[in-house]
């Protein structure tokens, strides 16, 4: 199996079958170009060999938009870990300074013939784009496939396809075509797009529901994405701090050191990313709680371990959040304290059925926080990174 | 009536009910030095210089080339800033370095229709963030992307455009040079026009067909400052 370097599909389908090809079919308005580098990049990075296979624009863009996505192309070039064939120059008219070029794009035994001299052993190979091809010669579908289907035999085989209009037959033949079907689509909510990597059929089995958010980071490439996990609890449990600790990078509302709009956090955790909103926590802010939890995927409720006076506020701002409807958490704050409670009896102080986690932390010094992050990336998607933690600890 | 976006040419906005129709695919034909360009600048320009923003998309020339031309007819786009993007998919290739700045987006190649889509409907959509929701999109031209793209590839890319164009309730303008391409190639995208405007340089005529309105002909020139139109007598 070889791995996209995306959490959630990585860690439960465990990647795409060895010496196969998979189609990603990009819906329009998606570039796909980033995600596929990205993958690429990962790829040559930890797994093998990766060749980009590029018939719809100069290999320097490819080369441009690596270095804008964070990653250090020239290195793995020079190691011969990835390796571009220019497959647009040749069809453009446009001199070509790569080292594998193919002269006529059109024919595709020309095409193969310059992707394994580049060679294949341990190779993923990227073509970008089936769709390009499929504009550029009318009626060129059994060529491509023919081409994917040769290439397998000797690599791993990766396609793009934005689906602009073309005939249901041929995005149905297309699809056929491969073992694995994935697809890149947009939700979009006013102004706002958001991305969803599909798996709709990896070998021989079929998927339904298995979706995964993605953002492109520039830097950092694709990441599994949560747009808004709500940090709630009563007045100073700490809230702002825990925000500041979970957070990559954070910035705060405050006057006279109490949150009076919100905490902002952008967290990007082992190949998770998510904007994390931090809500006050007096009374006189309630009116805008629900507010501030709309469209929220999970909550973290910071408490005062040492503080169970505090409790009642806390089960108060859990019903104003609507927090028992979606994934929630506990950060059992300051349990460094003499008089701390065990995570068990704030459990039942706030009752709380045995599935949400009460983590003791300590924000002001990072204590429970790698814990607390893992906890909340298990509750958003069901991969376990303390596992991960724990053998990477061990290693 | 729906609203208009007027093209800043007062004859063909009269001929128009007062403007392009919001949401329209609007193509301008013509052979070279036609003034089609021109038109269209004027367009993009009348549109950023009131209430609208305008996304341009250069395919043939360096974006600085497009904004110097309208400057020197007194269209001067910097005064507006924040209020346009130039998408150059020209430049990119001779200098393939160039880096994105807020009012300028390069795409590589006019082949890469995943990469030229999704910038086009970013800017578009990020105006609509921004809380302007009337704008214009000026595609100068298709005849690039032919010379590289199969008629029927160019038809579905633009269809896509068309619709998301009209989802946006946005007005559009493509620049389309007939003598350059195959007659059917060019019937396949003239299909996609809710208004066809056609200028012939040899007879000083220009053509305004709207989609359920009788065509309507103007005797023009290229005035100082641009397009000029006028009924005969």
């Amino acid at each position: 199996m070889f791995k996209l370097g995306i959490r959630i599909f990585d860690d439960k389908l465990r990647g795409l079958p060895e010496r196969s090809s998979a189609l990603f079919i990009s819906s329009p308005g998606i570039d796909p170009a980033p995600f596929a580098i990205s993958t690429l990049c990962y790829v040559a990075r930890d797994q093998g060999k990766a060749i980009y296979v590029v018939n719809n624009k100069p290999p320097a863009s490819v080369r441009r938009e690596a270095d804008i996505l964070g990653f250090d192309l020239p290195s793995l070039e020079r190691a011969g870990r990835f390796v571009m064939v220019d497959s647009y120059s040749g069809f453009s008219g446009q001199p070509s300074s790569e080292k594998f070029v193919v002269k006529d794009p059109s024919k595709v035994d020309l095409v193969r013939e310059t992707i394994e001299r580049a060679g294949l052993e341990r190779a993923v190979v990227l073509l970008d784009s089936m769709s390009s091809f499929l504009d550029m010669h009318e009626n060129g579908l059994d060529d491509f496939l023919r081409l994917a289907a040769e290439l397998k035999g000797k690599a791993n085989v990766m396609v793009l396809f934005s689906t602009f209009g073309y005939d249901p037959d041929c995005v149905k033949r297309a699809k056929a075509g491969f073992d694995s079907v994935l697809s890149l689509r947009p939700v979009e909510e006013g102004s706002i797009m958001r991305q969803f990597l599909y798996a709709e059929r990896i070998g021989k089995d079929q998927y339904e529901k298995l979706a995964v958010p993605i953002k492109i980071l520039r830097p950092g490439g694709v990441r599994v994405y949560f747009p808004k996990v709500l940090i709630t609890g009563p007045h100073r449990s700490g809230k702002s701090t825990m925000v500041r600790a979970m957070s990559t990078t954070a910035v705060s509302v405050d006057r006279m050191g109490t949150t009076v709009a919100m905490d902002y956090g952008y967290l990007d955790y082992k190949g998770f990313a998510c904007d994390l909103y931090g809500t006050p926590g007096q009374e006189l802010f309630d009116p805008i709680l629900g507010i501030l939890a709309e469209e929220a995927v999970a909550v973290v409720l910071v408490v005062n371990a040492t503080d169970p006076r505090t409790f009642e506020r806390a089960r108060a701002m859990l019903l104003r959040t609507r927090a028992r409807t979606m994934p929630l958490l506990v950060a059992a704050n300051y349990s460094d304290g003499e008089e701390a409670l065990p995570p068990s009896e704030i459990r039942r102080l706030l009752e709380l059925p045995d599935e949400v986690p009460v983590i003791p932390t300590v924000a002001i010094e990072k204590k429970g926080i790698p814990e607390l992050l893992d906890a909340l990336v298990y509750k958003l998607t069901g991969v376990a990174l303390a596992e991960s933690r724990k053998e990477e600890g061990e290693r | 009536m729906a609203p208009r976006s007027k093209t800043g040419i007062d004859g063909i906005d009269a001929a128009l009910d007062g403007g392009v129709r919001s949401g329209s695919f609007c193509i301008i034909s013509g052979p070279s030095l036609s003034g089609r360009e021109l038109l269209a600048q004027q367009f993009f320009f009348t549109g950023i210089s009131s209430e609208e923003a305008g996304t341009f998309l250069t395919t043939k020339e360096f974006m600085t080339d497009v904004v110097a031309q309208m400057a020197e007819r007194g269209m001067d786009v910097s005064k507006f800033p924040g209020k346009y993007v130039f998408v150059d998919s020209y430049s990119p290739q001779s200098d393939p370095s160039l880096q994105d700045t807020p009012s300028v987006k390069y795409v590589a190649s006019v082949a890469d229709f995943a990469k030229l889509s999704n910038t086009i409907i970013t800017s578009m959509t990020d105006f609509v963030g921004r809380g302007v929701f009337q704008q214009r999109l000026v595609v100068d031209s298709i005849d690039t992307v032919l010379m590289y793209v199969s008629a029927a590839g160019v038809y579905r890319f633009l269809s896509y455009l068309r619709a998301k164009v009209k989802g946006l309730k946005a007005v559009s303008v493509l620049l389309i040079q007939p003598d350059l391409h195959e007659e059917k190639d060019v019937k396949t995208i003239m299909q996609l026009a809710d208004v066809l405007i056609d200028m012939d340089p040899n007879s000083g005529l220009l053509s305004v067909a709207q989609t359920g309105s009788p065509k309507q002909i103007f005797h023009y020139k290229i005035g100082e400052k641009g397009i000029e139109v006028w009924k005969s007598e």
